[in-house]
């Protein structure tokens, strides 16, 4: 790898020849000089004392480093088995097959496919799924919806309009209520008052609202006015199954809406109560006004 | 296929298992650092084995992979920029203090060697220890053949120096030779 040009005329082995011998020593020793160069360090170490000695002080210091370096006790030993051994799980980890790409990007599109599916499916349901029996009717797990229908907005303007332009001294009249309801709806005094806790009913009739009738119940309560109203939804509707209801709760203007639908009915529950608060009334209410629809869809009310 | 492939892998990488794990702890600050680094240099290169030629020199491809992993965890840790100026010791300079007779123990000699500024004492790692070729060394650290002669002669002679610095506070001088009961050189 060197040069030696200049060096190989002089055979007389001088203080220079011995410096440009050593600074070339350690190649010789790595074995990495050309061969021609090779030999002139072999040629002068022959007839250097000092350079030999040079080269085996070398050699030997090289052969106590690699001692020193490689000297290994029990500790070691035992530390480099862990690393081994460590290695070899993380091998074995990276080594447990893998689906393919190809597979793992079928298997999430049929995932969401899947899914949207499931979810249309639930929204033509109408958001509902299943309480235990006919008159149980879950709450929403989530909190109220911000957004409103328009027939919900209906029963909140609706309950504007005629729960709201009733008097404070407004007295119940239950003959009349029972008349105004029809004979279809009279029951419903009965099955629904019992269940209204604190409120009271005040009033009940049929109203119309944006061409639509409602049975409409009029409660009062702790300074609140509730309304429960009953909408023939479409008379020709199939009715969902009882295991299918659940209340979904809308806020409008100042009020809170809780509705049920079954298929064939809508039931409201409107306050101006707080958002958990007309849930928990509407929770009480709208079991027994749901029991006495499905009577009335079944015709056997 | 995949069975045999892992065989060759763990057959020809895992001989060189301890050679690689004593470069990391001399290069690396702590053992868990080595280890890590190990382990991550194994992982690439089974990643990586496909690209492997048979009969080549694997050892020296797993230090390049050694190295570069360790090069991506000093970045990753930023770590302090190795400072040494590549005129430290001139050759010249370090020849006459080779004629020092040594009598020092290994681990005298472990110490000396660890003080040598990082560069230099990879590269004597690599060839007095490990036996690489400088190219397979050019190779493995990703610099030119001439960067390692450079490396090792001023490694080397800076070893000498500081081992020479050592038996004259000792003050015992002597050949170099090692007595094995004793653990002196």
């Amino acid at each position: 790898m060197t040069n030696p040009a200049g060096w190989r005329q002089t055979k007389k082995v001088g203080e220079s020849d011995c410096q440009y011998i050593r600074e070339r020593l350690d190649l010789y020793l790595d074995n990495e000089l050309l061969v021609e160069t090779n030999q002139l360090v072999l040629d002068h170490l022959s007839c250097c004392r000092e350079c030999a000695a040079e080269s085996e002080r070398r050699i030997e210091l090289r052969r106590s480093l690699k001692e020193a370096l490689t000297l290994e006790d029990d500790d070691e030993r035992e530390s480099e088995n862990l690393s081994r051994r460590r290695v070899q799980m993380a091998l074995d980890r990276e080594r447990v097959p893998r689906i393919p790409a190809k597979i793992r990007w079928s298997a999430l599109a049929a995932s969401l496919i899947l899914a949207l599916a499931l979810g249309l499916a639930y929204w033509r349901n109408g958001n509902i799924s299943k309480p235990a029996n006919s008159s149980a009717v879950n709450a929403p797990s989530s909190e109220p919806t911000v957004l409103i229908s328009a027939v919900d907005r209906d029963a909140v303007e609706n309950h504007e309009v005629c729960a709201l332009s009733y008097p404070p001294d407004w007295t119940f009249d239950q003959q009349r209520v029972a008349r105004d309801l029809t004979p279809r709806f009279a029951p419903l005094i009965h099955a629904v008052e019992r269940h209204a806790a604190s409120y009271k009913l005040i009033e009940g009739h049929i109203c119309s609202y944006e061409q639509k009738k409602y049975a409409h119940l009029i409660f009062r309560g702790q300074g609140h006015t509730v309304s429960v109203f009953i909408e023939p939804d479409d008379p020709l509707g199939d009715p969902k199954s009882s295991h299918a209801f659940q209340i979904a709760q809308a806020s409008y203007k100042a009020y809170q809406v809780a509705s049920v639908d079954t298929g064939i009915h809508r039931i409201f529950v409107v306050s101006d109560l707080p958002s958990g608060e007309n849930l928990v009334l509407a929770n009480q209410l709208v079991p027994a006004t749901l029991d006495f629809v499905q009577k009335l869809e079944l015709g056997t009310g | 296929m995949i069975r045999d492939r892992r065989d060759d892998f763990d057959r020809l990488a895992f001989a060189h298992f301890r050679e690689l794990r004593r470069v990391a702890l001399r290069v690396c600050e702590d053992p868990e650092t080595a280890d890590d680094l190990v382990q991550e240099t194994y992982l690439r290169a089974w990643r990586s084995f496909d690209k492997f030629e048979p009969g080549t020199n694997c050892r020296a491809w797993l230090f390049r992979f050694f190295f570069y992993v360790r090069s991506e965890y000093c970045r990753n840790h930023a770590r302090r920029p190795l400072v040494f100026s590549l005129d430290y010791v001139k050759e010249s300079e370090l020849s006459s203090q080779t004629n020092a007779s040594f009598d020092l123990t290994l681990e005298e000699l472990k110490q000396a060697f660890a003080e040598l500024p990082e560069a230099f004492r990879i590269a004597v790692l690599l060839s007095d220890i490990e036996g690489l070729k400088y190219r397979e060394i050019a190779e493995v650290l990703n610099v030119p053949v001439g960067t390692v002669m450079s490396r090792l002669s001023r490694g080397r002679g800076m070893l000498r120096a500081r081992l020479a610095i050592l038996v004259s506070g000792n003050d015992e001088p002597g050949r170099v030779e090692t007595n094995k009961k004793s653990g002196r050189i």
